[in-house]
């Protein structure tokens, strides 16, 4: 079993396979060798910490990605942002948790799990227009009017910028 | 008499040209603040919380098809996301494959692809990236 202690101050003990699915802990555990020593993990917190280790234990024992999965990525082939229907289910959470479970994913290098969170998002923003983009994120229109008019100019064949 | 009019005109031009100078000056301020309100306004946001290369994989998830005759900007998200906000446009803008993956409808194209402007936006900004296009038509 592994500890790990969440920047509240909480503890979660996890079999070792599952918590091997974060890449960070991996190495972790690797470096320190056989040890009791809890592991910090300052950039998570305990509710989300929580919600990352069900899904490690959802999936454990199915093969990790590549170490390089990322850089040999292939540009020439289409995207897909089809998610699984327990991850769909997972990642039904209120936007800042979302958010915090991708970030969490980032730090803690679960690669399946970061890019279950990017393609949730991914599918928030296709199919919508910036108006529309900017409300749902809460997002602020910037634009300098040099930069407005260009995007007017951009947009202007549109039926319905 | 005549020489005191003119002293009381020119005191009043060049309180004028004093207000007119504050107006200038109170006006550049406001602009200051509402940049910065919007600044606080957007790091508010949860989505500003992650960092560039994340956003930039999301931003390649949703860009995954960009329909060009569809004449409708949610049906090409790779403009749709450049025209939210800054931070958006110079992240897209900085990713030439978002821009890679074409879709034309052969049926609502115009009988030259010139006459099809957001074409070349499309093509100018995937630079050397790798080109998908699917043409959509009947034979």
């Amino acid at each position: 079993m592994v500890t790990l202690v969440t920047s509240d101050n909480e503890k979660f003990t996890a079999d070792k396979e599952v918590a091997e699915r974060s890449v960070l802990i991996k190495n972790m555990l690797e470096d320190v060798g056989e040890s009791d020593q809890p592991i910090p993990l300052p950039n998570v917190s305990s509710s989300v910490l929580k919600k990352v280790l069900e899904y490690c234990e959802h999936h454990r024992g199915e093969p990790l990605p590549a170490a390089d999965a990322d850089t040999t990525q292939d540009d020439t082939r289409k995207r897909t942002t089809d998610i699984s229907e327990w991850d769909q289910k997972f990642i039904t959470v209120d936007q800042e948790m979302l958010f915090e479970i991708i970030l969490a994913a980032n730090y803690l290098d679960i690669k399946s799990l970061l890019d279950v969170g990017c393609k949730t998002v991914a599918n928030m923003i296709k199919g919508k227009t910036p108006e529309e983009i900017r409300k749902l994120f809460n997002i602020v229109n910037d634009f300098t009017p040099e930069e407005e008019a260009q995007i007017k100019k951009e947009n202007e064949w549109a039926e319905d910028r | 008499m005549l020489a005191d009019v003119d002293k009381d005109l020119d005191e009043c031009y060049a309180e004028i040209r004093h207000l007119q100078s504050r107006i200038v000056s109170i006006q550049n301020q406001s602009q200051h603040l509402k940049d910065y309100k919007a600044c606080l306004h957007f790091l508010r946001s949860p989505i500003c919380k992650l960092p560039n290369e994340t956003v930039l994989r999301i931003f390649d998830y949703a860009s995954d098809m960009n329909d060009l005759t569809s004449k409708r900007v949610q049906k090409m998200p790779a403009l749709a996301i450049s025209s939210v906000c800054s931070h958006w446009r110079n992240l897209a803008r900085s990713c030439p494959k978002l821009w890679s993956r074409i879709q034309i409808t052969m049926w609502s194209t115009p009988r030259h692809l010139s006459g099809l402007p957001i074409l070349d936006l499309y093509l100018i900004s995937s630079q050397q990236a790798p080109l998908i296009i699917e043409f959509l038509g009947t034979i």
